[in-house]
């Protein structure tokens, strides 16, 4: 689907005083998209930007295993790349695969020197149902090149404390026996240098991504 | 005439929702019920991105142009095990999602069902979706009733 993009209508001069009004319920509208909050109308689907959150931050370092069955020792194994990270699970319909059919788009628009400066690592929270093969068959749907792992409760709260994000949560199950999990709903960037680590909230087009993967790559915000 | 800066904010943001609404893309077929006398239900723009697990997730957009509200109370189809209504909401980083009994849909307004906000949960779908496939669903009213809708199944290319 296609979404118009939003081009503001030209606005008369201004005064100072209701620029800076203006600039101000700009900023409020921008913070409040960016921090993800739920109240009253917003949309998730509106336009978002990813947000700087760190710089010269080490990128966390955790062990879990990957689809294959092997240990993957996080920091050591996405070194040197523009890594993105995310903690979600393959039960989930709405936020997750939007996020990963973005960046599966947007890795097939940036130069392919670029693409091969980047990994993405998926991780499955919700070991009952995420299992080593519905993570690779989730991924794969995708880009068979995505990273995904997978680990004990413990293992995973630890990987997810490691990267400063709050451990995923399992909701009751219902009489079914089906059950929602609660979990991190932002992509984490990590520089190939640990330059910067960026955050990406739901909301970040294909277009942006690709642009900010290519300049992050190339190690520039700019 | 003097608009209060905040008032033109406001009304540019109106302006660029509404401009973003009717952009939205024309995919699969539009479905319209007039059972009530006071709620005028339409519901267009129905997709299902093809599933990457056992779930998929339908979007679609909901006009109300009747004088009177209405109630979404629920989905049927024969796609899937189960159709719920879900919303998804984000509390810091967190992202949660919970089944909807029934969602308002205003007299005059327009309630879309998109990513990361609503969205129709099909569970177990029955049968493979593919893309290019249509499926029916049957989007229950309380005013307007029974309003079916066809939904594209479209490859997943995320948010443009």
């Amino acid at each position: 689907m296609r979404l118009t993009k939003f081009h503001p209508p030209a606005l008369p001069r201004m005064t100072t005083r209701s620029a800076v009004c203006l600039l101000l319920v700009v900023a409020a509208v921008a913070f409040g998209a960016a921090c993800g909050s739920a109240t009253g109308d917003e949309t998730g689907a509106g336009e978002r930007e990813g947000v700087l959150l760190a710089e010269n931050a080490t990128r966390p370092s955790f062990v879990l295993t990957d689809t294959a069955g092997q240990a993957f020792d996080f920091s050591a194994e996405t070194e040197g790349y523009l890594t993105l990270l995310y903690f979600g699970y393959t039960n989930c319909p709405d936020v997750c695969p939007i996020h990963f059919a973005n960046i599966a788009g947007a890795l097939d628009q940036v130069q392919s020197e670029a693409r091969k400066r980047v990994k993405v690592v998926f991780v499955g929270v919700d070991p009952p149902r995420d299992s080593p093969e519905a993570i690779r068959r989730w991924l794969d749907h995708f880009d068979r090149a995505f990273v995904g792992l997978t680990g004990t409760d413990q293992e995973l709260v630890a990987a997810q404390e490691a990267a400063g994000v709050p451990p995923a949560t399992r909701d009751e199950p219902d009489a079914d026996g089906r059950y929602a999990v609660n979990h991190a709903g932002w992509v984490y960037g990590y520089t190939p240098g640990d330059e910067q680590t960026w955050q990406f909230p739901l909301g970040v087009r294909q277009e942006a991504w690709a642009g900010i993967i290519e300049r992050l790559v190339a190690g520039s915000s700019e | 005439m003097t608009v209060h800066p905040i008032a033109r904010g406001t009304l540019a943001f109106l302006l660029g929702t509404i401009a973003l609404l009717v952009g939205t893309g024309c995919l699969g077929a539009e479905g319209g019920a007039e059972a009530g006398s006071s709620s005028r239900i339409t519901v267009a723009d129905a997709y299902v991105p093809q599933p990457a697990g056992d779930v998929a997730a339908a979007y679609m957009t909901i006009t109300n142009d009747g004088g009177g509200n209405d109630t979404l109370l629920g989905v049927r189809t024969e796609a899937s095990r189960i159709a719920e209504v879900h919303e998804t909401t984000m509390e810091g980083p967190t992202v949660s999602m919970r089944a909807v009994d029934s969602l308002e849909i205003p007299a005059g307004e327009v309630v879309a069902l998109e990513p990361g906000r609503f969205h129709v949960m099909l569970i177990e779908p029955t049968a493979p979706l593919e893309v290019g496939d249509q499926i029916l669903l049957v989007v229950t009213f309380e005013e307007a009733g029974d309003v079916e809708v066809l939904a594209e199944v479209v490859a997943s290319g995320g948010m443009r």
